[in-house]
């Protein structure tokens, strides 16, 4: 029981790197400017998952935090994701545990035609 | 009643009348406007056995109680008729200026019906209304037509707004749309070729006096700029500063770009059609519809590439889609050249692209040969080529008169595997341009809808108002028939309005208090709610008086395939498609067997005296 405590300790200091890639317009919120493509990695404690990554990108971008998680919206409202090429479809595959070199992407979430 | 002109212009081409019928307050209060009374015209007017070419059949184009006011995106009109490829119910809509020329013109709508021996152009102005001569203007494009009466009649820029058909429209194909105000378009289901058959060439309205009276102007300002703050706020902001131009990368990303005509999801070069690239390299200007501050639309000149020196309107993220990916061409320049093309021969560019990439990939499978394609060779992504082909189906030349009558009809000619390439619903109209693999939502929609293209949507402001699943789950089968069903009426009302899409989201809320505000009435949110699915439900009733079965309620094999590649590619909808449409039905209150509303579903709704 204490080994396994200690075990996901250390595993909690342990960062993971994810690429992440912002589409559209969402580039603003992430104060980009310009049409070039917005790719960046982000280091993570392991063992966290797409919406932890979210939480911390909201934390670091505030016009992301405003926009994303407005109470009035619902996050896959504002924002569609895209993990390692698979569209994550409603808020419970958010709780996915992120992996070592994982790709998200981040998409405005438009529907309407 | 405040907000209405109390007046509707009728036009009878047969013998060449004009006429004034009173809109009396009752029927406003029933219908609101727009497709909620051309859906009573078409109802009261238009025998279900009538074909859409027949002179019998009605075009209707209006406006609403809205129209002409400060509230955002009031220019718009909604067309009702009984249209070309499915041969029934047809609500399609469009921005720009003519609906609140219209009714600064005195009238809140018009209804044509007949056909005239000779090409006509009906024009309203300050003093009255006329029918003129159009002989002159036959064979000329949709933007050369608009230059020409304005010319003729001596009107600047902004001074008239003129709707035509181009020659997709004079030869009847069966996607030919109204197109003005320099590439606005209420496309869908072959109005176009339904003025086509009716030898009127186009409506123009001048810029009259506004002597429009509202009932609380006030009130309606302070609502003005809420729509306004409001289209600001939406998604971030991104519709209102970029309109749709930014769309397309995002759409690959998530699988619901149409690439290839459904047999790709990957398009490498997307982002050399990121409107943010796009905007400032073709030197792009603002070129806004009437009271809206969004930008939405602009006219551009292609700087690069082989079209440089092209000038016309911006591609929306439809006509980008429909002219890049979904043919499989990379030059945004092409794809420039191409979108104006297809508004200025006046084709719906979406069935337009369906019918192209079907037949690009008939050519790559060698289905359709060059010979059977009159010398063209459809490779994917020539540009060219498709001009061609273009101008071969707005002329009815050769193959593209077959082409002409849309891609559901061509394909089943040829027959063979080729049906199982083509795109549509079993209805016969097809989707907006996007891959609905990825939008499970708007495929249901589009092949349930009784309007020939959209009729719900999901996308509402007002998520607990109509009960949406909240957060949704976009590709759940229980969500999927709940989000359709549960928001039905809602994007009815705006084209009731008729008001932007893209300044109201279906913000029901506040359309109920301007309506309120122009017209004096009193009337309650659950009432407009109710107009809403009492139109949907009229549309339906009548397609099945036209030989609607819930068989043809199904999307093609391409069209519901499963993807194979893309972040969509284990999300098949086919195995689901079944359950889905018995808890729609379920939910709409309707027969599964006859698609039929069930008579409590009519009382309901106030209209139980239509059971029969």
């Amino acid at each position: 029981m204490k080994l396994n405590t200690v075990r996901t300790r250390v595993e909690r200091r342990k960062k993971v790197r994810v690429s992440v890639e912002v589409m559209s317009w969402l580039k603003e919120d992430f104060d980009h400017e310009g049409w070039e493509r917005l790719i960046f990695d982000h280091k993570i404690a392991a063992g966290s998952s797409i919406m932890d990554l979210l939480r911390e990108l909201a934390q670091k971008y505030p016009k992301f935090n405003q926009k994303a998680f407005d109470p009035k919206n619902s996050l896959m409202d504002y924002c569609a994701v895209v993990h390692n090429g698979r569209f994550i479809s409603a808020l419970d595959d958010l709780n996915i545990t992120l992996e070592q070199g994982d790709n998200i992407k981040l998409t405005p979430g438009f529907y309407g035609g | 009643m405040k907000g209405s002109t109390g007046k509707v212009l009728r036009v009878d081409l047969t013998q060449g009348k004009l006429w004034d019928e009173t809109l009396d307050e009752a029927t406003l209060k029933k219908y609101l406007g727009g497709v909620g009374l051309g859906a009573k015209y078409l109802m009261e007017e238009v025998d279900p056995k009538t074909d859409w070419s027949d002179p019998k059949n009605i075009f209707f184009l209006g406006s609403g109680v809205l129209g002409g006011s400060r509230i955002p995106g009031c220019g718009s009109i909604s067309v009702v008729t009984k249209g070309a490829l499915t041969n029934g119910a047809t609500s399609t809509q469009a921005n720009g200026n003519f609906g609140a020329y219209l009714k600064w013109c005195g009238y809140d709508a018009i209804v044509v019906q007949g056909a005239s021996p000779t090409w006509k152009y009906l024009y309203l102005h300050e003093g009255g209304v006329e029918l003129r001569d159009a002989s002159k203007l036959v064979g000329k494009d949709t933007w050369e037509t608009e230059d020409a009466i304005k010319a003729e009649l001596g009107y600047k820029e902004r001074g008239m707004s003129v709707f035509s058909i181009g020659p997709a429209g004079e030869n009847k194909v069966r996607f030919a749309g109204i197109f003005g105000d320099r590439g606005h378009c209420a496309g869908h289901n072959g109005v176009g070729a339904v003025l086509g058959s009716k030898k009127l060439k186009a409506f123009a309205a001048a810029r009259a006096t506004n002597k429009l009276q509202f009932a609380d102007p006030e009130k309606l300002g302070e609502l003005a700029k809420k729509t306004t703050e409001g289209a600001k706020a939406f998604g971030g902001g991104g519709v209102f500063n970029w309109g749709t131009s930014r769309v397309l990368p995002g759409a690959e990303t998530a699988g619901w770009l149409p690439v290839k005509n459904y047999t790709t999801n990957v398009f490498p070069a997307k982002d050399l059609f990121d409107g943010q690239r796009v905007r400032p390299l073709f030197q792009s200007q603002n070129y806004p519809c009437y009271g809206c501050a969004s930008h939405h639309y602009e006219l551009l000149t292609v700087t690069e590439g082989k079209y440089k020196g092209y000038h016309g309107k911006e591609p929306e993220y439809e006509q980008w889609a429909a002219w890049g990916p979904q043919i499989g061409q990379t030059d945004p320049g092409a794809a420039v050249m191409l979108a104006n093309v297809c508004d200025r021969l006046g084709f719906e560019c979406n069935e337009a692209s369906w019918v192209v990439g079907w037949v690009m990939e008939c050519y790559e499978k060698g289905v359709l040969k060059k010979e059977k394609l009159d010398g063209l060779e459809m490779t994917w992504g020539n540009a060219e080529a498709t001009r061609q082909l273009l101008e071969n189906i707005a002329h009815r030349r050769g193959y593209g008169s077959t082409l002409a009558e849309g891609v559901k009809h061509a394909a089943e000619k040829l027959g063979g595997e080729a049906v199982k390439w083509a795109i549509f619903t079993g209805k016969g109209n097809s989707p907006r341009g996007h891959d609905h693999r990825g939008r499970w939502v708007e495929m249901l929609d589009t092949t349930i809808s009784d309007t020939g293209t959209l009729q719900t949507q999901m996308l509402v402001v007002n998520k607990e108002l109509w009960h949406m699943p909240n957060p949704m789950d976009v590709f759940s089968p229980d969500h999927t028939a709940q989000a359709e069903a549960n928001s039905t009426g809602s994007m009815t009302i705006s084209d009731c309005l008729v008001q932007c899409w893209f300044t109201s989201f279906n913000d029901t809320e506040t359309q109920v208090q301007a309506i309120n505000a122009a017209t004096g009435l009193n009337i309650s949110l659950a009432e407009v709610m109710k107009i809403g699915r009492r139109i949907v439900t009229l549309l339906r009733l009548y397609n099945l008086k036209c030989g609607l079965t819930p068989d043809k309620e199904k999307p093609s094999a391409r069209y519901c395939s499963q993807c194979v590649d893309g972040p969509n590619v284990d999300k098949p909808i086919a195995p689901h498609w079944e359950k889905i449409v018995d808890q729609y039905y379920k939910l709409m209150g309707w027969d599964r067997k006859t698609g039929r509303p069930l008579p409590e579903t009519l009382k309901e709704l106030g209209i139980e005296d239509l059971a029969k």
